[in-house]
């Protein structure tokens, strides 16, 4: 065990160093400069010697291997450094940030794949009757959804139309709620924008889980407890449900590294305030810093989380532990 | 020009309106204004638009004049000035009890350190119209003298009009003010809080010396999407927001009963960009012939609905006092075919597009933003009606800051560029002052700093330095109508179209709102008691002259109609073909239950 630890730890460094790498080159490599999000909207009537002088204070006209040298001690030192745009250090914004996309996108996830898991199953454990038909049907069409589109739809009629739940943000924060009052209003702000990323993001789940639990179901093990006379509902939960997890739960562990990346389209939509917005912006507007934050932010959660889905699955599945070690 | 005759009616309207007055109106206690972009910091150093986030700025500081809703100087702090015959001399007395934030006086003091601190720590917007000040001279607390160096025409718009006055016992301490998050002023309101990225939340200055502003509590939500932030308006969860309205939701607006919408000119400037340094965009003929192709009335009535004046020739908007009304936008497709076939441009082997003099193939592209849905409407009606005279051409669209680094690399138009056409625009800016035709055309660099077609014509150049030099009203008129008649002639760019505003608000909460020619209504003068101009009263005055443009723009207006409706009509129809689809597979399953699996 310790030495398969150390040979996925050596793996995961290279992988790291790679990633760190493409991480500073991408954003440098998209055309045009951060320069007019430096220097504000009168950018057209500064002079050359103002536009370089403000490319020097930001070490944009270093060379390359500079920047890169400073960029790799930074992330050491823990210092994102400065935003371009919001001029503020990047830390500060990231915090402000994760809070509300971790609250949407775990959320988002951990129902998702709850509800996925139980129809998966359902209909896996039906397959070939109505239900299954009706079910796979509708999981299908949601999976076809756009998500901007889902979002609007559901803003047009619960928020314009019938004026049930807020349209935007996360919370109303400049009302000053506090204790219960502040839980029900993000609970409000937060139906709309979690319902979308569920609809859009379920179909996944259960069709890994209808998928692998149909694999199961035709096990000879499966058909043994039925001819022992194990009633259904133990074959179904205990024998062929939670065999039939292990896919879900690989995906599961992966999916949890994109969440700190929040749900950029979902996000813009109901003006959440959550890093998927955050990066989309930092992108537009060459905000290298920020770029370079909120990628690591996901490649290094992805990273951890595909690390501890490798430490866990020997837990999960015996068979994969002993084959390696 | 029947549609600018319209516009120009409705100024009148505005203008005649502007002389009801208006009873006091009571306080509100709380106005939601939504904004599309996060501002940073809200003083001079660090916004980020010219608008809405000058504006804001300008409602917790203030400038010695304000422009009022025609963009005229009138006098803000200063209570009274007196310009020498010369134009060199500007005396300004302040207003007295006038605080800053946190109580202490605002004095002549304070201009003058404003004035020497932006230029020790430039601000390009602020610093370059200071650099005609010779000498400041505080002769009092209140009174100040100006004295410069040459007459400057536009020095009451600019500085005197832009400049936001900063308090020395803070900005003294501050040596690197781009970094720097103060906003504590004088104005009207004072900054509360900024939560990045969702929301600014200011309170009225009761002590302000205009007197108490009729809002309590000001709130402005941040929200990137517009469609978002229209729904927000709908549903009655924002008082009023700064992004205009897209043509085709107008509409919908102006029959939403709790909403009133408020249309007038817009001075941001569409045109088509050539460049002018690539053949065969360097021949008069070629460039003549392609503003001969496009029909931009054609474009407002299809593209922007009629909520749009077509664009002069010559750039400059009807609306100013410097438009030669003598030019007239042109559009004539067998002019434009004969224009090419004159100067040689002819399609010789057939393929139905023109080979250049030279007979090489001729393949332009069309550069346009991808974010932005009229432009590249409009920019594939250009290409369409140049590929019917001959003029091989295809449309691209890519993220704005890669289209800025192919026309414009750098914002430096000594650097180059690397494009053949593409659809363009300036913010409001541009139309501030006519002296924007230099900056515009003339060749050199450090003159025209926003040539990005890299035009270059001794003739111009000429008259553009001849300008630099004329200070009587007069002669610089006559010039300014030449520079245009010159440039529509000649035309190193296509004025397309100046997109009008279209704001709206729920009137219920607050309606004093004043709508400022070019901008719209999220403005200072919105926000301040004091006598001022009511809106006009009932917006259908704008649904007449859009109905009365012709009859192709009511066509497409009835199939642009409710966009949100039709939103709903197909979710239900989407809605019903997924039930009938289930409802049928159950029919089936019950004749075969095994022929289905995966």
């Amino acid at each position: 065990m310790g030495k398969f630890i150390a040979g996925k730890l050596l793996q995961y460094l290279i992988v790291i160093f790679l990633m760190l790498t493409l991480n500073f080159l991408l954003p440098r490599l998209m055309p045009g400069n951060p320069l007019v999000f430096l220097a504000g909207e009168d950018v057209g009537f500064m002079s050359s010697a103002e536009k370089e002088a403000i490319l020097d204070k930001y070490g944009l006209n270093d060379s390359i291997l500079e920047q890169y040298g400073a960029y790799i001690k930074n992330i050491f030192t823990g210092d994102f450094g400065y935003s371009y745009q919001q001029k503020r250090p990047i830390s500060e914004l990231l915090m402000e940030r994760l809070p509300w996309t971790m609250l949407l996108t775990g959320l988002g996830l951990v129902l998702s794949t709850v509800i996925g898991v139980m129809f998966g199953a359902i209909s896996a454990w039906r397959r070939g009757t109505r239900t299954d038909a009706n079910l796979l049907t509708v999981f299908m069409f949601l999976s076809a959804m756009p998500s901007f589109w889902v979002g609007m739809i559901l803003v047009s009629i619960f928020s314009a139309q019938l004026g049930w739940l807020p349209v935007f943000g996360a919370e109303s924060a400049w009302s000053n709620y506090t204790g219960m009052d502040r839980l029900i209003d993000i609970g409000k702000h937060l139906i709309l924008p979690l319902a979308t990323l569920i609809l859009i993001s379920v179909t996944s789940t259960f069709m890994i889980m209808r998928y692998s639990m149909l694999n199961v179901l035709g096990e000879d093990y499966i058909m043994m407890a039925k001819a022992k006379g194990v009633k259904e509902k133990v074959i179904k939960y205990k024998h062929a449900m939670r065999n039939a997890l292990l896919p879900v739960a690989t995906v599961f562990m992966l999916s949890l590294g994109f969440t700190l990346g929040g749900a950029t389209v979902i996000e813009t939509v109901f003006a959440y305030p959550g890093v998927g917005r955050l990066m989309f912006e930092s992108v537009l507007s060459r905000d290298y810093p920020l770029i370079q934050a909120t990628f690591l932010i996901i490649t290094f959660s992805v990273v951890i989380a595909n690390f501890l889905a490798d430490l866990i699955y020997p837990l999960l599945d015996p068979k994969v532990g002993s084959r390696n070690g | 020009m029947k549609r600018s005759a319209i516009s120009m009616g409705l100024i009148f309207l505005f203008l005649l309106s502007s002389l009801n007055p208006v009873h006091a109106a009571e306080t509100v206690q709380s106005l939601k204004v939504g904004i599309t972009k996060d501002e940073n910091g809200l003083n001079p150093y660090t916004y980020v638009t010219g608008y809405p986030g000058l504006d804001l700025v300008n409602l917790l500081y203030d400038t010695l004049f304000n422009l009022d809703e025609n963009n005229q100087p009138e006098p803000w702090l200063v209570k009274e000035y007196k310009v020498s015959e010369d134009g060199l001399t500007y005396e300004l007395t302040l207003h007295e009890n006038i605080k800053w934030h946190d109580g202490k006086p605002l004095t002549a003091n304070d201009v003058k350190f404003t004035m020497d601190y932006f230029i020790k720590y430039p601000k390009s917007r602020f610093t370059n119209p200071l650099k005609t000040i010779k000498s400041i001279e505080v002769t009092s607390e209140t009174a100040i003298t100006l004295y410069l160096s040459q007459a400057d025409p536009n020095f009451m718009i600019q500085p005197l009009a832009d400049l936001p006055i900063l308090p020395e016992h803070i900005w003294s301490n501050v040596s690197n003010p781009d970094d720097e998050t103060n906003a504590l002023g004088s104005g009207p309101y004072i900054l509360v809080e900024h939560k990045s990225g969702q929301y600014y939340k200011m309170k009225s200055n009761n002590e302000y010396f205009k007197g108490a502003p009729p809002i309590n509590e000001m709130i402005f939500p941040i929200i990137e999407d517009t469609t978002a932030m229209y729904n927000a308006l709908q549903a009655g969860e924002l008082d009023a927001i700064s992004s205009s309205i897209s043509p085709e939701l107008v509409e919908q607006f102006s029959s939403n009963p709790a909403l009133q919408v408020v249309r007038g000119p817009g001075y941001s400037t569409s045109l088509f960009q050539l460049n002018a340094e690539k053949y065969p965009m360097t021949e008069t003929a070629f460039r003549q012939a392609i503003d001969y192709a496009i029909d931009k009335e054609g474009l407002v009535n299809t593209v922007l609905l009629g909520y749009a004046e077509v664009g002069s020739p010559g750039f400059i908007h009807p609306s100013s006092a410097y438009f030669n009304s003598e030019v007239k936008p042109v559009y004539d497709k067998e002019k434009a075919k004969q224009i090419l076939e004159d100067a040689g441009f002819i399609d010789k082997d057939g393929d139905g597009f023109r080979e250049d003099q030279k007979g090489n193939k001729i393949d332009l592209t069309t550069l346009v933003y991808s974010g932005n849905p009229i432009r590249i409407r409009t920019a594939e009606l250009i290409s369409e009606a140049l590929n019917e005279i001959g003029i091989k051409n295809a449309v691209k669209a890519m993220d704005s800051t890669t289209v800025d680094s192919l026309m414009w690399p750098d914002f430096d138009v000594s650097k180059g560029r690397d494009y053949d056409l593409g659809v363009w625009s300036w913010s409001n800016t541009m139309q501030l002052f006519p002296d924007r035709m230099n900056d515009l055309f003339h060749s050199d660099p450090a003159i025209g700093s926003v040539n990005i077609g890299g035009y270059k014509n001794p003739e111009f150049d000429q008259m553009g330095e001849k300008l630099k030099g004329t200070y009587d009203e007069k002669e610089r008129l006559s010039l300014i109508k030449d520079m245009q008649a010159f440039v529509a002639n000649d035309a190193p760019i296509i004025t397309l179209y100046y997109q009008e505003i279209v704001g709206a608000f729920n009137p219920a909460k607050y309606d004093q709102y004043v709508f400022q020619v070019g901008k719209g209504i999220i403005n200072k003068l919105s926000f301040v008691s004091s006598e001022k101009s009511n809106l006009p009263g009932n917006e259908k005055v704008s649904n007449d002259s859009a109905a009365s443009t012709d009859s192709k723009t009511a066509n497409t207006s009835t199939e642009n109609e409710g966009n949100n409706t039709s939103l709903y009509v197909f979710g239900f129809v989407v809605l019903v073909a997924v039930v009938g689809f289930v409802l049928l597979r159950r029919k089936k399953k019950d004749k075969g239950k095994d022929d289905f699996g995966f």
